[in-house]
């Protein structure tokens, strides 16, 4: 008994130290993080797809753990296989401060948004996929609304699977239950489930949440979601035959006995009063464990269970089970849905459960529905059913008064004797040469300068080239800087003579997955120019997609006659 | 008093003692430390849990053995962690006595502090591990599982 009281003195005062030391109040510095170096870095090209997994509460995701051949990294990255990198984010040194907090958030982001660069600079789309473990679904919450304000993150994280997150809290949150239970664990240096008490991590695991803790919002437009949230159900048998009959032959505890799946499940309606649907909720999944109260008893006493208890603590606990069963609070309080200390026994016998708070992550079911959802999540590959196949885009940089590509013009506009006549930066191309001129009534756009006239500007609109004379450069303001060979693609050919154009203005309602425009595409595929990302200007690949290895790029295009719908379609020739 | 009371008073009076070490702790301007705390001495208190770790006795063997080669429903009843209202279902002892089982009291051990374990055998001739431990003095079967 002194053991166990030694323990549990221990715990407390621990999580009163550890609070003091580690509760994180409301944002209010303002100041960017220095984030600690991660295990895993990033390499500055990474082949396949980024997938970023984030531990929970009392989590790591240290050189050791990530290597682990039975630890979540590896154990995804076998199920997801070739065409996938599984990352991890570390955020050991704030896992007990809740996990929407400043520095956790903007960690992650830059570390996500690290990942998402990596993938580009091999020619991927840079869409990155994320799973969160416990609270680990939480910090990905709270990181996504840094990544809308980056250059392309919004789109940046195409999907988000959720392994155990209390979306809407737990019972044990804003209790002192952690505490005694780490108490019976005594310490055995292993992960516990439960943050201590004190610590933000288990005061915002409480819901309602307190209002001191930082908000977790919904998932950006254009992000999959999908959340998993295991049940174990414990049942009483004695030599494989259950000897009771009713409702208490077979009990739920709290989900996976920490977070009830009303929560772990509980995505859509978590950030209400916030609007929804933000992000596209593909589903949930509710892996069940029937577990024998006395098979798990036996794995206990027998020291097979494996979850770090000293002898005296097991005996205690043996006989607290059947204490419990005689008494039926613990049962009676889990019906009402309600934390209390009676059920400890349960949640201790429980670890030995594959569907067990902390062993999610390494259950081959878990595994198994996350990897599927993951697949569902990664932009759709592209196949060659979406147009001819080329060997590669050419992309040409063009260059009239070098080339001479500006002779023979398909027609010449002289402004001499307009009444209204001059050039401004162009809206649609990101060249420092490029503008938009009005003549009369007409407008061109992009209008490319001659640099040894400046009066002088030839104008690109697919087939059509238009040379326009004696207009002054209003501005010499563009809305672009870009050189020439670094500048977005303004207009893209496709091989069966659709063209596509930039285009400037609001454009047309975002759709899901495609949140901007780049413009509009006039032939065989005229429809809209759809875009994942706003960095036209800023990226020399703008408006093109999914890069394939022998170089092919494709645009999406929603098509006037499949409205809502996009598909992607390899380009021919990309001109910027 | 039960397990779980004295455990609720142990943690009251654990969370006194904390919330007095804390306070000197402020007081005294020393920062909290976990290798501090966890040499922190145990509280002691007037509670004396009882140590429920009697080996089981001949006789309430072989009320055991009894009660399971009978699957009578009297005689098993107190062996069975039952809640209050709760009663030990029909087709439960039907078929425990379509098991035919036979206690081996000579298995009996120890296998941690205040927890037994004995064997049984079917008439399929299969193994079964029962764990005993006591509650108010009397035996019930915290488990009765194939052996391992």
């Amino acid at each position: 008994m002194r053991k166990i009281v030694a323990a549990i003195v221990g715990a407390v005062l621990f999580g009163v130290a550890t609070a003091v030391a580690g509760a994180a109040p409301a944002l209010a510095d303002e100041r960017p993080s220095v984030c600690p170096t991660q295990p895993i870095s990033i390499t500055s090209k990474l082949t396949e797809r980024p997938v970023i997994y984030v531990h929970g509460w009392l989590g790591k995701a240290d050189k050791a753990s990530a290597a682990a051949a039975d630890g979540p990294v590896q154990l995804l990255q076998k199920r997801l296989g070739a065409g996938y990198r599984v990352l991890a984010f570390d955020y050991s040194w704030a896992n007990q401060e809740w996990g929407a907090t400043k520095k956790t958030r903007e960690c992650l982001t830059s570390y996500m948004r690290e990942a998402s660069l990596a993938f580009q600079a091999s020619g991927g789309d840079g869409r990155i996929l994320a799973v969160g473990h416990s609270m680990g679904g939480i910090a990905i919450r709270a990181a996504s609304t840094l990544l809308e304000g980056v250059a392309g993150g919004n789109n940046m994280l195409a999907g988000v699977v959720t392994l155990s997150t209390p979306h809407q809290g737990s019972p044990w949150g804003g209790t002192i239950y952690a505490d005694l239970y780490q108490g019976y664990k005594g310490y055995t240096g292993e992960s516990t489930p439960l943050p201590a008490s004190g610590t933000s991590a288990a005061l915002c695991l409480a819901w309602p949440r307190d209002r001191s803790c930082d908000s977790v919002p919904y998932l950006p437009v254009g992000t999959k979601v999908a959340t998993i949230g295991t049940q174990i159900m414990m049942t009483r048998k004695l030599f494989d035959i259950p000897y009771v009959e009713g409702p208490t032959a077979e009990f739920p505890l709290f989900g996976d006995a920490i977070v009830p799946t009303i929560s772990s499940n509980g995505y859509v309606p978590s950030a209400a009063p916030a609007p929804y649907p933000k992000g596209e909720f593909l589903g949930e999944q509710r892996p069940v464990c029937s577990e024998s109260a006395g098979y798990l008893s036996q794995q206990l006493v027998k020291g097979k269970a494996k979850i770090g208890l000293v002898p005296t603590v097991i005996a205690t606990l043996a006989g607290t089970i059947v204490e419990e069963f005689i008494d039926m609070r613990a049962l009676d309080t889990m019906m009402q849905g309600k934390a209390d200390i009676s059920q400890l026994s349960f949640v201790v016998l429980a670890q030995a459960s594959e569907c067990f708070h902390t062993n999610m992550p390494s259950s081959s079911r878990v595994d198994d529905a996350a990897v599927a959802y993951l697949k569902k999540m990664a932009p759709k590959a592209v196949g060659s059913d979406l147009g001819p196949v080329l060997s590669a885009t050419k992309l040409v940089t063009v260059r009239p008064w070098v080339d001479g590509s500006e002779a023979n013009p398909s027609r010449v506009i002289d402004g001499k004797n307009a009444t209204n006549a001059y050039c401004n930066g162009s809206n649609v191309a990101a060249r420092a040469d490029a503008f938009r001129c009005f003549v009369d009534q007409g407008v061109h756009d992009p209008c490319l300068q001659n640099p040894a006239n400046a009066k002088e500007y030839l104008c690109y609109f697919g087939s059509e080239k238009v040379l326009i004379q004696n207009v002054r450069a209003e501005s010499t303001s563009v809305s672009g800087t870009a050189a020439p060979e670094q500048s977005s693609p303004f207009l893209v050919t496709l091989a069966d003579g659709t063209v596509c154009r930039t285009s400037s203005g609001a454009g047309p309602p975002a759709i899901p997955g495609y949140p901007y425009w780049t413009g509009s595409c006039s032939g065989p595929h005229a429809g809209i120019w759809r875009a994942r990302y706003a960095d036209r200007g800023s990226n020399p690949a703008s408006g093109l997609l999914e890069k394939t290895s022998s170089g092919v790029w494709h645009v999406a295009i929603e098509e006037d006659a499949r409205p809502g719908k996009v598909s992607l379609y390899p380009v021919a020739v990309a001109y910027r | 008093m039960t397990r779980r009371r004295w455990l609720i008073l142990a943690g009251i009076g654990i969370l006194i003692v904390a919330a007095v070490s804390f306070a000197a702790l402020n007081l005294s301007g020393q920062p909290a430390n976990s290798e501090q705390n966890s040499a922190s001495p145990s509280p002691t208190g007037p509670i004396q849990a009882s140590e429920p770790t009697s080996r089981p006795s001949q006789a309430e063997l072989a009320q055991l053995r009894q009660a399971l080669g009978t699957a009578d429903t009297g005689a098993l009843t107190p062996f069975v962690p039952l809640g209050r209202t709760e009663q030990l279902s029909p087709a439960f002892t039907d078929k425990l006595k379509a098991l035919g089982l036979s206690l081996e009291e000579a298995s009996l051990k120890e296998e941690t502090p205040g927890v037994w374990t004995t064997e049984a055998v079917d008439r399929s001739a299969k193994r079964w591990e029962i764990g005993l431990v006591r509650v108010d003095g009397q035996l019930k079967m915290l488990y009765a599982e194939e052996a391992l």
